[in-house]
């Protein structure tokens, strides 16, 4: 029976995402699949590894699977296309370092490539996760890592468009190059590039003397004839001109309709890492993968697309101070209809207190439950006909909660996501938070954080029954003490009782 | 004569003095005990749900206490959001209150929502009277020995268009927080719907 439930969600999911990459939208994010590149660029990779006759030694350019793609077309019909790459981090600071885009541009004789590399001042980079007031440097690199010039950005950068949480950082010197970090969103503003230091090539536009030059970029493609097939010619760079795009279609407005109110700075920030993750709409790796990752690994992408489906609704997030001490957050399972919106809107509130005692980890881990519960009432809601009802419907008779309201019926349910609970948990460690080196046994105790067990009216500890059903009582009491570590950040947590960098 | 006629005077005042004192005193004892009633009544509602001891914490959650669920505490959502047993099983909401209250009364049900304040709950009506704590204790997930984790409101009671009272209570349990609806029988309070609020 389990397996049907799978099934059901499955196919689910997989009709949400062929609608999502059909739909106009998407394409005016510029945004593709690596299935969709053309067959001669796909050729040039090995897995997630780029395996080209120009590398020289041991360069290893490795992207980050599964993330979207960016192209953009210039005025000669070539295409230029943005990868991220994956990143390095500090090993003291456990910070990232900088983050990279390989860019490849289409040119009449094949393609070139250059790696632009990002090193922002983490501090504010951190606090606003978004590239409208980008500040820190940028260089370039050729394909062997040895780099062509740098610039500083400072914070003269302005974003004429606001509403999303955007990483987009583009070609602003360079041409046709579009560059994104993490989100999909077209964007356009203004630049000032001071000239900074250039590394190995000395004779690029950006020495002008005068500090800085103006750039207007619009997303997708600078419009110049860099792409034309004569590469990249930084000389024809004038540094007084403003380059615009002269395909440059305004983008349909995403607007994201999340309210995160969330005042905890920590907190508020691992909800937009996680909103950010969310965005990988490809199905994760599946079934072979060395960590031992099982079999429902593809409940992850509902889970990560929570965000993404509530453009369809408004969902808000914020912090409750009244909450009990034993809840860490809860959702609101009757949406509020908003008239003058005509939207329903459902709430996450969060324990404010537990935002100051838990880990980070906890936090994310919080963040995720209850991002399911609201995937769950929103999917009942809004698809009354959908697969996740039948499979809810299916379930409640097998298990004859038929008089249950929520808690027995959403956290036993629940239990077949947390596999992708864990892999989600584990794919922001490594990207944010302790470098994903916890074991996938850790993150996996983790995310059985709230599924495990309540207390009834008579104060009596039970044991949801599909946490009996999938753990042992030496397994219970390891995952107890992990889930426990981790929300009072003891000295066993992954944060060995430190406060983490926000507080 | 005139002494006559002063002293029926008085005794007539006094009658009209005592039957005033009678008819308040009547009165007073009808109020008093309709008030009790409705405090019978509130506690049936209460007792409806069973409770070990130490786990009842002993106020009740005033209206300002609702914080960001307040906007769930009115005639409209719960005319909207209601279930007979399951939000997944039931497509469509259980009953429509608009055949049951009049636009009065249901601006009173909102109103009396609104007026919910914090009371102490009297440990001897309740069936458990160990019931009660003082005490929120616990931290995060840790599940034993938790005190006081039961918080519910003071029920409210409305009467309906077909003479028929409904009573109104929200509970908030370790994982979840229900808006029970209960309709008055010749057999007491029976649950008649629910309006699930939060779950954690």
């Amino acid at each position: 029976m389990k397996k049907f439930y799978l099934l059901l969600t499955i196919v689910f999911i997989i009709g949400c995402e062929k609608d999502n990459l059909e739909t106009p939208s998407e394409l005016s994010a510029k945004k593709t699949t690596f299935e969709n590149l053309p067959a001669d660029l796909q050729a040039q990779f090995q897995r997630n590894e780029l395996n080209i006759g120009e590398l020289k030694g041991n360069t290893k350019i490795k992207i980050k699977a599964n993330y979207p793609i960016n192209f953009g077309v210039n005025n000669k019909n070539k295409r230029n296309y943005t990868f991220q790459l994956e990143m390095e981090r500090s090993k003291s600071k456990q910070q990232n370092l900088y983050f990279e885009n390989l860019v490849i541009n289409e040119t009449s004789d094949g393609y070139e490539y250059i790696i632009i590399r990002y090193e922002p001042d983490w501090e504010k980079f951190n606090s606003s996760m978004s590239m409208e007031n980008y500040v820190g440097n940028i260089s370039f690199y050729n394909i062997n890592k040895e780099k062509l010039y740098d610039f500083s950005v400072s914070n003269d950068v302005k974003s004429s468009n606001t509403v999303c949480y955007l990483k987009i950082v583009s070609t602003f010197c360079t041409g046709s190059v579009y560059a994104e970090y993490g989100y999909s969103c077209s964007n356009q503003y203004t630049v000032r590039c001071t000239s900074g230091s250039n590394g190995n090539n000395n004779d690029n536009s950006w020495e002008n003397g005068d500090g800085y030059n103006e750039d207007t970029y619009t997303g997708g493609d600078s419009g110049d004839d860099s792409g034309s097939g004569e590469g990249i010619n930084y000389e024809e760079r004038n540094p007084d001109t403003v380059y615009t795009n002269p395909n440059f279609q305004e983008p349909e407005e995403i607007v994201y309709e999340i309210e995160n109110n969330i005042e905890d700075p920590c907190a508020a920030l691992i909800f937009s890492q996680l909103q950010l993750m969310s965005m990988d709409y490809e199905l994760p790796p599946n079934t072979s993968n060395p960590d031992g990752f099982g079999d429902d690994l593809e409940f992850s992408n509902a889970i990560l697309n929570i965000f993404n489906e509530s453009q369809k609704y408004k969902y808000i997030v914020e912090e409750d101070p009244t909450l009990s001490v034993n809840q860490s957050g809860t959702t609101g399972p009757g949406m509020v209809y908003i008239e003058q919106e005509d939207k329903y809107e459902i709430t996450t509130r969060f324990n404010p207190y537990y935002f100051q005692q838990a880990t980070d980890l906890s936090i994310a881990r919080t963040v995720i439950h209850e991002s399911v519960h609201a995937y769950l009432l929103y999917s009942v809601s809004d698809q009354p006909m959908g697969n996740i009802r039948l499979a809810l419907t299916a379930y409640i008779e097998d298990n004859g909660m038929s008089n249950q309201v929520n808690n027995l019926l959403h956290h036993n349910f629940m239990a077949q996501f947390v596999d992708a609970i864990a892999y989600n948990l584990w794919i922001w460690d490594l990207n944010f938070g302790n470098g994903g080196n916890l074991g996938w046994l850790y993150y996996k105790d983790l995310a059985w954080g709230g599924l495990s067990s309540y207390t009834d009216n008579q104060r009596n500890l039970l044991f949801y029954q599909e946490y009996l059903d999938h753990t042992t009582p030496n397994e219970r009491t390891r995952i107890e003490k992990t889930i426990q570590d981790e929300a009072n950040n003891s000295s066993d947590s992954s944060q060995s009782g430190n406060k983490n960098d926000c507080q | 004569m005139k002494q006559i006629i002063r002293a029926i005077q008085v005794k007539a005042g006094i009658k009209m003095i005592a039957s005033s004192l009678c008819l308040l005193f009547l009165s007073c004892g009808l109020i008093l005990s309709q008030e009790t009633l409705k405090v019978n009544d509130a506690y049936d509602i209460i007792n409806k749900e069973n409770y070990g001891d130490d786990v009842l914490y002993y106020k009740t959650i005033s209206y300002s206490s609702l914080s960001g669920n307040q906007e769930r505490f009115n005639y409209e959502f719960i005319n909207e959001h209601n279930f007979k047993r399951n939000w997944v099983l039931e497509t469509t909401r259980y009953v429509n209150f608009d055949t049951i209250f009049n636009v009065n009364q249901r601006l009173e049900i909102s109103e009396k929502f609104k007026k919910l304040i914090s009371l102490k709950i009297e440990p001897s009506k309740l069936n458990n009277p160990k019931s009660l704590s003082k005490e929120k204790t616990g931290k995060f997930y840790q599940t034993e020995n938790l005190e006081g984790f039961i918080n519910l409101t003071y029920p409210i009671i409305q009467e309906g268009l077909n003479g028929k009272f409904y009573g109104f209570i929200y509970i908030e349990y370790y994982s979840e927080g229900i808006l029970f609806i209960f309709e008055k029988s010749k057999s007491g309070w029976r649950e008649f719907a629910k309006v699930p609020i939060w779950i954690s």
